[in-house]
């Protein structure tokens, strides 16, 4: 790992997101934040991110359709969905996002996914 | 002598005869003549001098000079010798030794020698004659006609009279015509017509015994005649021919005559006898044989007739049983269909094709209909064979065309070619007379040709010029036109048909005016069954749907008593009929005590009363019914004879529907569960996982610090979220109502709101109604006031706008607080009150489900959301006077 990944983690929750960056940046990434959709759009525009982790409900343009959007404009990006709802796993990991995980606050699952998707 | 007789003088016989006469009479020569009568002379055919010899046969002495002859020397005797008075001949005896008597005794013998002789030759011709005379008579019956016979006659009478030549004259008007002949050649006949005015001919007509000539002139055949016979043949006493015999043949032997004489005569006289017999029968015989003929043609005549009569019975018979199907048949489309069947079936008139048209009286028109008939040349014989096994099956005949005709599809085929086709019969050479004369008309291909273009129309569909076109008449007019032909066949009409056809077309005539009636009637009967039918059951039903309706119906009078009521009710009280008419109304069960009552008020004002969901215990059951009273009107709409009471049990409806209700409940509850697990799933997880870092870094104070801060700001917002989850998810709670002003309540919000506002630069305005009196929960209705402050402050972009308006209006108290933020859309003000719904950063997304429990649960009132032109506006209703909760009777009222 020459390299270091850049990861943008984006959620409305400030804690939810200081935790996840915290953990990640302790694991050896270049960590990101966005509370929102707009800021998460404007950082990609100016920033090149190798994965963003995704909140699905934030108000404004919520999680799933903001990956939709990335999938399209950023062909490269992987893209980890983050929900409470445990139920959306089947519809959203089939087609915009790579990964999803279910909140917890063992972020050992979320490590794993993202340390994968960014072996591949 | 016999020899003498048969050859004649050249067998020198007589000589030996003489030479044997003279040895006996011991003469010293003998000399024999024989007296030939016809020319009176005698001959000498036997003498036994050798001087004489050489003139046996050929020297002849009259009779007057045989004493001369004879006479003179040596005292020559003649010896005469004579058979009974007829001289036969004498014998020369020169000088005879033997005595007188010896001699006279030999002479004697001699003579009954000859005579015998004589009579030999005679016999022998008469045997003969009678012979040949027999087989003329046999010939004369063979013959069956004149000139056969004719010709038999000429030529047996040359044989029976050894006749050289034999001619037949016949006796016409003008003249004499040789019929027949025989021995005589073409060459030898100068003229076989004779003048009537011939003197020879004339003559032998006039001898009616016949006439013997001797050496006679013919001048119209080139015959030397020696001697000749003839007979005039008499039939009924006329002369109707000549038969002539010319020159007797030569013979061979010895006769004393070689030209015709007497009994040759008589012969021909006989043959011409017999000959005129035969004439006569033969003439009987032509009579019978024309009347023969005659007969076998009467017989055939009848014969003819007779089968005509059994072809006109056969026809009479088809008449009778194509009637009979035509009378069969109600419907008239049928019946021309029989009649075309009848009239084309090979079993009925064995028409090739049969047209018809019916008649447009109003137009003048035929229009034509159907035509029966093959249509295709091909398979002419193969459609007429098919429809002759069809017709086969069937005995009667009459059967056959009923049962055809109705499986008979005449829409396909001709018919196509003159459907709704119109030919005008007014001036129509054949039409007009067909249609108006009631005639009909045979036309033939010369009628045809000379009819010409005035027909070209009705030729031109035909394709032929022969054809029979006869009226369908009814009882007094024409209904129309059958036109037959025989296209394929060429046979010509047979005149007979054309009467039958008369009758046929007269009885179809009937018969379809008949079906047309009968049409026509069952129609008109149909229509009034029908009409009949509508009353019967407009009766039956409004008799039935009284009471087969699923309503329960009552009428009850101004007194309360019940006038009418159905069985759907009988079965609703469980009481019968009996005990429910007549009786009070409420009498009958505790359901109608209360609506006595009601009834009595539907009475008074004359307007409908409905009662929904209207609870009640029937038979230890709840039971739930929608009850509407309406006035019952009498016939002049002034009075009100009564009050319908119409009971519908929805008991089970409302079942269901309080079922859904709580089905819907348990859905909300399910989804709510999500939505909660959700928002506490966000602070669990950050307060774990900084629960996990401070563990981590417990050693490091500046991050013990942070994280323990971070935990319990965590912990503080989960005991938010959990307190709003319980109030929003507590039964509903009961309210303290108490009666204050509104526009105070919404000073004190707003006063309490203002420093976070004006943090934001935002400036709150306030709209408020003078009136403002309202009876609720103060506290909960502070609560929503400040909920919504809050939301529009946070809604709010910074040096933003809130208005906050009271309104009062008849019943209601409305309270709106608008915000210039971003107007939200449609959607989002529907979804906005859903529990956890949330588009803010902060707060727990109950708040406004809250506020909407409060208001529509708790006060009754009303509450919404939505976008204005420049900013979002959230408004409630709440009643002027608290209201009070009702057990679910609802009561209406609404003018009829």
């Amino acid at each position: 790992m020459g390299k270091k990944h850049n990861i943008l983690v984006i959620d409305d929750e400030e804690n939810t997101r200081l935790l996840i960056a915290e953990e990640l940046l302790e694991a050896g990434y270049k960590v990101d934040q966005a509370a929102s959709a707009e800021e998460a759009r404007k950082k990609i525009e100016s920033n090149s991110y190798d994965l963003v982790t995704l909140d699905i409900e934030m108000p404004g343009m919520n999680g799933v359709e903001f990956a939709g959007f990335l999938r399209k404009e950023i062909p490269g990006l992987r893209i980890v969905l983050l929900t409470a709802y445990s139920h959306y796993r089947h519809d959203l990991s089939s087609w915009a996002a790579d990964a999803y995980v279910v909140k917890s606050p063992d972020l050992t699952e979320l490590k794993e996914t993202i340390k994968k998707l960014l072996e591949m | 002598m016999m020899n003498f007789l048969q050859k004649g003088y050249s067998s020198n016989a007589m000589n030996d005869v003489a030479q044997i006469l003279c040895e006996q009479a011991q003469a010293a020569e003998c000399d024999i003549y024989m007296y030939e009568p016809y020319a009176d002379r005698y001959r000498l055919v036997g003498s036994t001098r050798s001087d004489l010899k050489q003139f046996v046969g050929t020297l002849k002495i009259n009779s007057s000079d045989k004493n001369e002859v004879i006479g003179s020397e040596e005292n020559p005797l003649p010896v005469e010798i004579k058979y009974e008075d007829k001289v036969l001949g004498f014998v020369v005896l020169a000088n005879p030794q033997n005595r007188r008597e010896r001699i006279e005794s030999i002479m004697e013998g001699f003579r009954v020698l000859l005579a015998l002789l004589a009579s030999y030759v005679q016999l022998q011709d008469e045997a003969k004659r009678h012979q040949s005379m027999r087989e003329l008579t046999e010939s004369f019956y063979r013959a069956t006609n004149m000139s056969q016979l004719e010709e038999e006659t000429v030529a047996l009478t040359s044989k029976i009279l050894d006749a050289q030549t034999v001619l037949l004259i016949k006796k016409e008007d003008s003249s004499y015509v040789m019929t027949a002949h025989a021995g005589v050649t073409a060459e030898q006949i100068i003229s076989k017509s004779i003048p009537l005015n011939h003197p020879l001919l004339s003559k032998m007509e006039k001898k009616p015994r016949g006439a013997l000539f001797l050496k006679p002139k013919l001048d119209f055949v080139t015959i030397t005649a020696k001697s000749l016979v003839s007979s005039p043949v008499e039939v009924d006493g006329k002369v109707l021919r000549l038969l002539i015999a010319v020159n007797k043949k030569a013979v061979e032997g010895y006769r004393t005559h070689y030209h015709f004489d007497k009994s040759d005569l008589s012969t021909l006289r006989e043959i011409a006898k017999r000959f005129s017999i035969a004439c006569s029968r033969l003439k009987y015989q032509s009579m019978i044989e024309s009347e023969n003929k005659q007969l076998k043609e009467y017989t055939e005549r009848y014969e003819e007739m007779i089968r005509n009569q059994q072809l006109h019975l056969r026809k009479m018979n088809l008449v009778h049983s194509i009637g009979n199907a035509l009378r069969s048949s109600y419907d008239p489309s049928n019946v021309y269909k029989i009649l075309l069947l009848g009239l084309t079936s090979g079993k009925g008139f064995a028409f090739n094709r049969a047209l018809l048209f019916q008649r447009n009286k109003q137009d003048e028109a035929l229009i034509g209909k159907m035509w029966l008939g093959p249509s295709d040349e091909d398979n002419v014989m193969k459609i007429w064979k098919e429809a002759e096994e069809r017709a086969l099956r069937y005995g009667d005949f009459s059967q056959y065309l009923r049962e055809e005709a109705i499986v008979l599809d005449l829409e396909k085929g001709l018919t196509q070619k003159i459907k709704d086709f119109v030919i005008g019969y007014r001036g129509h050479p054949i039409f007009e007379r067909v249609v108006l004369h009631r005639k009909i008309l045979h036309i033939t291909p010369p009628v045809a040709r000379s009819l010409g273009n005035g027909i070209s129309d009705i030729v031109s569909i035909l394709g032929v010029e022969e054809f029979v076109v006869v009226p369908i008449v009814g009882r007094w007019d024409t209904i129309g036109v059958v036109v037959l032909d025989n296209k394929f066949t060429g046979e010509p009409v047979n005149e007979m048909d054309l009467e039958i056809l008369k009758i046929i077309a007269d009885s179809a005539g009937l018969a379809l005016e008949n079906a047309m009636n009968y049409d026509e009637l069952r129609k008109k009967t149909l229509g009034l069954q029908q009409q009949r039918d509508i009353i019967d059951h407009l009766r039956k039903v409004s008799e039935s749907i009284l009471q087969s309706l699923d309503t329960a119906i009552i009428v009850v009078n101004k007194e309360g008593k019940v006038l009418e009521c159905n069985k759907k009710l009988e079965q609703l009280l469980m009481v019968p009929r009996e005990r429910i008419v007549d009786f009070p109304l409420r009498d009958i069960g505790e359901l109608f005590e209360e609506m006595d009552e009601i009834a009595m008020k539907v009475f008074d004002t004359g307007k409908t009363i409905s009662l929904s969901s209207y609870r009640t215990i029937l038979g230890h059951r709840e039971r739930f019914f929608d009850i509407k009273f309406s006035p019952l009107w009498g016939a002049s709409k002034r009075q009100m004879s009564g009050v319908i009471v119409a009971i519908d049990d929805v008991t089970e409806q409302y079942k269901l529907e309080q079922e859904r209700k709580d089905r819907e409940k348990l859905a909300a509850l399910g989804e709510m569960s999500a939505r909660v697990a959700h928002e506490l799933r966000n602070p669990i997880m950050v307060i774990g996982g900084f629960l996990k870092r401070l563990k981590k870094n417990i050693n490091d104070p500046q991050s013990r610090e942070r994280y323990m801060e971070i935990v319990t700001r965590e912990v503080e917002n989960l005991e938010n979220i959990v307190s709003e989850i319980l109030e929003f998810s507590k039964e509903k709670r009961g309210i303290e109502l108490n009666t204050f002003d509104i526009n105070d309540l919404v000073d004190e919000v707003v006063t309490l709101m203002e420093e976070k506002a004006t943090q934001q630069g935002i400036t709150v305005e306030k709209i408020l109604d003078p009136i403002s009196e309202v009876t609720a929960d103060r506290a909960r209705i502070k609560r929503v006031l400040i909920n919504l402050v809050q939301n529009a402050i946070e809604a709010t972009p910074k040096h933003g706008k809130i208005r906050v308006k009271t309104l009062r209006e008849s019943e209601r108290f409305r309270v709106s607080v608008w915000n210039s933020g971003e107007p939200i859309s449609e959607d989002v003000a529907r979804k906005v009150f859903v529990p956890f719904f949330t588009t803010k950063t902060y707060g727990t997304g109950l708040g406004l489900a809250i506020c909407k429990k409060i208001i529509e649960e708790e006060h009754k009132g009303r509450m919404w959301a939505e976008p204005k032109v420049n900013g979002t506006e959230f408004s409630f209703e709440i009643p002027l006077k608290g209201e009070e909760e009702d057990n679910g009777k609802e009561a209406q009222h609404s003018g009829d």
